[in-house]
C-alpha cells in the first residue's frame, strides 16, 4: 500500500475510535504541556536574572572585603574553613582604596558604599543610610527623578547633602520635587539635593536592595561622624567589556598594595552571571526531566492501548491480510498510528504549553516566561520517538499474526 | 491459472501434541473449473481453501500455483499473489466497520499499489455489477446479509482476480438470498475465473463442475450426479 494511503487508513482507525485515541494523546498531551510549561518558566527566571544582572553593566568588577570563595575548598586540607568571611567582622576596605582605584588604566569610574544607621528626626525612627561619593551615579544604573546627584566638592567638603529615594521622598516630604527643602539627620539639617526615580524592586541579583528607600549622604560626611571607617562594597567600572579581564588585574594590583590578598575578593558580573545561570541551568533541566519522566508515562499509556487495540482488532488484521496486505503493510499501519497519535498528541500540548507560558504571568505577575525553541524542538522530536518506541512493538506484534488465527477469532 | 497441489501435509502443534489435519492430498484445478469442497465439520475444509489461498503453507508437500513453488515465496510476494490473483468471500463477510461499502472494496486494489483515483473507479465499477450503486456511502452495519456479501464479493473481485475462494458464502444468509450469492458465484465462474466453494450445503456443491470431499483429512473426488 501507498504511504499517503497508510496514512489515511490510520487516521480513520484513530478517528473511528475517537474518545479512546483523544484519551491516549491526553498522556502525550500533558507531557508534553508540562516539559514546555517548566522549562519556560526556567527560561524566563534565567532570562529575567540575566537581563537584570546585565543592566547593570556587564563591565562592572566589585571588591568584597574578606576571601570569598566560589566553587570548591582550595589548599592541602579540605576540612579547611575560611578564614574571613562574606561581611563586615575584619573589613580593611576604605575610601582609600577608592581614591587609589580612581583614574586606574582601563579603568572609567570607581565608586563605593559605605553602609550606616542613623536617626531621621522628622519621622521618629532609625534608618539605613548610605554613604558614597560623586562616581556612584556612573556605576550603578540610578536615575534622577528631580535635582542632581552629590559632587566632589561636596564629597571634599563634607556638605550635609542627601540624595533621597522615591520611598524616602514620600514619607519626608509627601512626594513632589523637594529639592532644596531639608530634613534632620541626628539633629542636624540636611538638604536634599537629589530625588531618584521609582524603580521597580529586583528580587534577585547582586543589586537587591530596594532603591526607592535609600538615603544617600557624601562618603566622608558618614564616615568623619562615624567610628567605623570601613567601607562595605568597592564598584568598579571598567573602560569597556572587553577590559573588564585588565581591570580585574589592575584592580588586584592596586589592593594588593594595601592588603593581604585574604582581605578583598574581587568579583565580575560576568562570574556572578555564570554562578547564577548554572544553579538556573542546572533547575531548568531538572523540571523538564520530571515533566519528560510524564511524557514516558504517556508513551506507556500509546502502547498499552496499542496492544490491545491489536487484540481487538485480529479479526481486521486477518482480513487485511486475506485481501492483499503484506507484514509490513500491517506494521507500517499500527506504527503511523501510534505516531500519529504522539505526534497530535505532541502538538495539542505545544499548543496548550505556549498558551500556558503565555497566560501564566497574567495570573501570577511574579512569574515570568520565556518559551525556548530549543525546548520546544526537543519536546517535539521526544515526542515522535515515545510513538515510534512504544509503537513499534505493539506493530510488530500486529503484523506477526498469524492470519488463519486472526480470521478464526471473533 | 493452474493449481496443483501434490502430497499435501498439514498438521498443527498444540502444547506437545501434533494434529495431522490435511494427509498426503493431491489436487488439480484447471481455469473456469467451478469446485465444492465438502466434508464435515473439522474435516480440514477451510484449511486446504486458506492453503491454496496462501494465507498458509503446507507442513509438507507442495503446491504449484501457475507452476510457481508458492513454498519458496516470501511474504511480500504472497502478500501480492493473495492481492492479484485471489479473491477471498467469507462465511460472515468480514467487512471493516469503520469503512463505507466502497472504501472496503477499494481497500483491496489500495494493497495493490494502485493509483487512489484508478481503484476508485474499480472499486464502483464492481459495485455497480452486483447492484450496490445506491449503498457505496453505507457503513456495513447499515447494509442487510445479502448486500454485506456483496460488497465482500465486490471487494474479491475488484482487482480482477482468477481465483475465487469462498468459506461458506452463504453459511449466513436465508436460502433466497444465497441462492443470489450463489448466481453471482456461477457467473464469476462463466466469465473464466476458478471458483472453489467450501460448503454444507448440499444445493451449492450440486451447482458445481466438481465436488471434492474431505474426510478426516483425505481427499476425495465425488462425482457430481448433475454434471
Amino acid at each position: 500500500m501507498r504511504f499517503r494511503e497508510s496514512f489515511r487508513s490510520s487516521f480513520k482507525s484513530l478517528f473511528h475510535n475517537k474518545l479512546r485515541s483523544f484519551l491516549t494523546m491526553l498522556g502525550i498531551i500533558i507531557g508534553i504541556f508540562s516539559v514546555i510549561m517548566l522549562t519556560s518558566i526556567g527560561e524566563g527566571i534565567k532570562n529575567q536574572v540575566t537581563s537584570q544582572v546585565e543592566s547593570l553593566g556587564a563591565n562592572l568588577l566589585y571588591v568584597f572585603p574578606g576571601k570569598i570563595q566560589m566553587g570548591p575548598q582550595k589548599g592541602k586540607s579540605r576540612l579547611g574553613v575560611q578564614e574571613s568571611g562574606f561581611g563586615q567582622a575584619g573589613n580593611t576596605l576604605t575610601y582609600d582604596d577608592v581614591l587609589n582605584l580612581k583614574g586606574q588604566e582601563g579603568i572609567s569610574a570607581v565608586s563605593c558604599i559605605y553602609s550606616g544607621v542613623d536617626r531621621l528626626d522628622d519621622l521618629d525612627i532609625f534608618a539605613t543610610t548610605t554613604g558614597t561619593d560623586e562616581d556612584l551615579i556612573r556605576v550603578s544604573g540610578l536615575d534622577l527623578r528631580f535635582g542632581r546627584f552629590i559632587t566632589r566638592e561636596e564629597r571634599l567638603d563634607n556638605e550635609r547633602v542627601a540624595v533621597i529615594g522615591d520611598q524616602a521622598n514620600k514619607e519626608l516630604f509627601n512626594n513632589g520635587n523637594s529639592v532644596g527643602k531639608t530634613f534632620k539627620i541626628n539633629g542636624e539639617d540636611y538638604k536634599v539635593i537629589g530625588v531618584l526615580e521609582y524603580k521597580e524592586t529586583e528580587n534577585m541579583g547582586p543589586q537587591s536592595e530596594d532603591v526607592n528607600v535609600k538615603i544617600y549622604l557624601p562618603i566622608t560626611e558618614m564616615i568623619n561622624r562615624k567610628e567605623q571607617k570601613n567601607v562595605s562594597q568597592i564598584l568598579v567600572k571598567a573602560k569597556s567589556a572587553e577590559a573588564v579581564e585588565s581591570a580585574e588585574k589592575t584592580v588586584r594590583e592596586t589592593m594588593r598594595k594595601n592588603h593581604r590578598d585574604d582581605e578583598f575578593t574581587v568579583m565580575k558580573q560576568q562570574d556572578m552571571l555564570n554562578a547564577i545561570n548554572n544553579i538556573l541551568g542546572i533547575l531548568t533541566a531538572g523540571l523538564g526531566g520530571i515533566a519528560a519522566i510524564s511524557l514516558l508515562v504517556g508513551g506507556i499509556g500509546i502502547m498499552n492501548i496499542m496492544l490491545v487495540s491489536v487484540t481487538e482488532r485480529t479479526r481486521e488484521i486477518g482480513v487485511r491480510k486475506a485481501i492483499g496486505a503484506s507484514r509490513r503493510d500491517i506494521l507500517v499501519q499500527f506504527l503511523i498510528e501510534a505516531v500519529v497519535m504522539s505526534i497530535i498528541g505532541g502538538l495539542l500540548g505545544l499548543a496548550a504549553g505556549i498558551g500556558g507560558a503565555r497566560l501564566l504571568p497574567s495570573v501570577l505577575p511574579s512569574i515570568h516566561t520565556a518559551i525556548s525553541l530549543a525546548a520546544v524542538i526537543v519536546a517535539l522530536v521526544f515526542a515522535l520517538l515515545v510513538g515510534v518506541f512504544f509503537g513499534v512493538y505493539p506493530a510488530s506484534k500486529a503484523a506477526k499474526l498469524d492470519p488463519i488465527e486472526a480470521l478464526r477469532s471473533e | 491459472m493452474r493449481i496443483e497441489i501434490q502430497g499435501l501435509h498439514k498438521s498443527y502443534q498444540n502444547g506437545d501434541q501434533i494434529t495431522e489435519v490435511l494427509h498426503n492430498v493431491n489436487l488439480r484445478v484447471g481455469d473456469g473449473e467451478f469446485v465444492a469442497i465438502i466434508g464435515p465439520s473439522g474435516s480440514g475444509k477451510s484449511t486446504l481453501m486458506n492453503i491454496i489461498g496462501c494465507l498458509d503453507r503446507p507442513t509438507r508437500g507442495v503446491y504449484y500455483l501457475e507452476g510457481q513453488d508458492t513454498g519458496k515465496l516470501g511474504d511480500r510476494r504472497l502478500a501480492s499473489i493473495r492481492n492479484r490473483h485471489i479473491g477471498f468471500v467469507f462465511q460472515s463477510f468480514n467487512l471493516l466497520p469503520q469503512y463505507t461499502a466502497l472504501e472496503n472494496v477499494e481497500l483491496a486494489g489500495l494493497y495493490g499499489n494502485e493509483s487512489p483515483k484508478r481503484v476508485r473507479e474499480v472499486a464502483k465499477k464492481a459495485l455497480i455489477s452486483l447492484g450496490l450503486e445506491d449503498r457505496m456511502k453505507y457503513r456495513p452495519n447499515q447494509l442487510s446479509g445479502g448486500q454485506k456479501q456483496r460488497v465482500a464479493i465486490a471487494r474479491a473481485i475488484v482487482n480482477s482476480p482468477s481465483i475465487i475462494l469462498a468459506d461458506e458464502p452463504t453459511g449466513s444468509l436465508d436460502s433466497r438470498t444465497g441462492r443470489k450469492v450463489l448466481d453471482i458465484f456461477k457467473k464469476l465462474n462463466k466469465e473464466g475465473r476458478i471458483v472453489i466453494v467450501v460448503t454444507h450445503d448440499p444445493g451449492i456443491a450440486r451447482e458445481a463442475s466438481r465436488i471434492v470431499d474431505i474426510k478426516d483429512g483425505i481427499v476425495r473426488e465425488v462425482p457430481n450426479e448433475v454434471s
